[in-house]
């Protein structure tokens, strides 16, 4: 028998419509919990390439990022029972992989190896895979790892998490107002970056 | 127009970055959520 949920709590007037519905996405860990894998693999499909991103752009280079991009789902799989849908899919998926990149840069503080690049093109991630507008792409990518770690979470659980100013409190655990002003100093800093790109 | 500025800036970030997980990343992740729920203890054994 396939469980239905009643339609979840939307957090923020600004959490919009995403790729999909959330309530599709609780809908379908919901069909996950009770043994249908197939529900498991379409919320894999839709969430891994930004979840991949928002994890890439703030750890040192792609091996790591594969590493706790595994984790993350990992520990989606083995914590499925506790998911409960009262926010959203992706809040929960981003919050689990905000928890393992903090874990990260602790041991890293802890155990430094070597020089954290700064250049995006040091990232080892592999080129923003640009057909055209190359130079762009490196010029965001580079403006993005100058900012502080804190804005730079803050502008990835927008652009990729699609996340409300309240869920990215939520998720990094601040006040609302420490959330917006990131966001805001974030985008302003990317913005005046980019401003010879105009 | 900072509304409009922060919406720009996004739709810049999305159109440039495109990195995505590796082929044998979702095999394992997939085969691990596959296996996840076969392997639910049964019915009474």
């Amino acid at each position: 028998m396939e469980l239905v949920w009643e339609p979840m709590l939307v957090v923020g007037q600004k959490a919009k419509a995403a790729v999909a519905a959330p309530s599709d996405d609780a809908a379908l860990m919901s069909r996950y919990q009770g043994g249908d894998a197939g529900a498991f693999e379409t919320l894999y499909r839709r969430h891994k390439a930004p979840l991949y991103r928002f994890i890439a752009r703030q750890l040192r280079g792609r091996g790591e990022a594969d590493e706790v991009f595994q984790e993350v789902w990992l520990a989606v799989i083995k914590g499925r029972e506790r998911y409960q849908p009262t926010a959203r899919f992706t809040t929960f998926l981003f919050a689990i992989a905000h928890r393992r990149i903090a874990d990260r840069a602790r041991k890293a503080i802890r155990h430094p190896q070597g020089v954290m690049p700064e250049d995006a093109a040091d990232l080892g991630l592999g080129p923003l895979q640009l057909v055209e507008g190359a130079a762009l792409g490196a010029a965001l990518a580079a403006a993005l790892a100058a900012l502080s770690p804190e804005q730079r979470t803050a502008f990835l659980l927008r652009a990729e998490g699609e996340c409300s100013v309240e869920e990215i409190a939520a998720i990094t655990g601040v006040p609302f107002e420490t959330a917006k002003s990131r966001l805001k100093y974030a985008n302003r800093a990317l913005r005046e970056k980019l401003i010879a790109w105009r | 127009m900072s509304e409009q500025a922060d919406t720009d800036l996004l739709r810049l970030w999305r159109s440039v970055a495109h990195e995505t997980p590796g082929a044998l990343i979702d095999r394992r992740i997939l085969r691990h959520a596959h296996l996840a729920v076969r392997a639910k203890p049964g019915f009474w054994r």
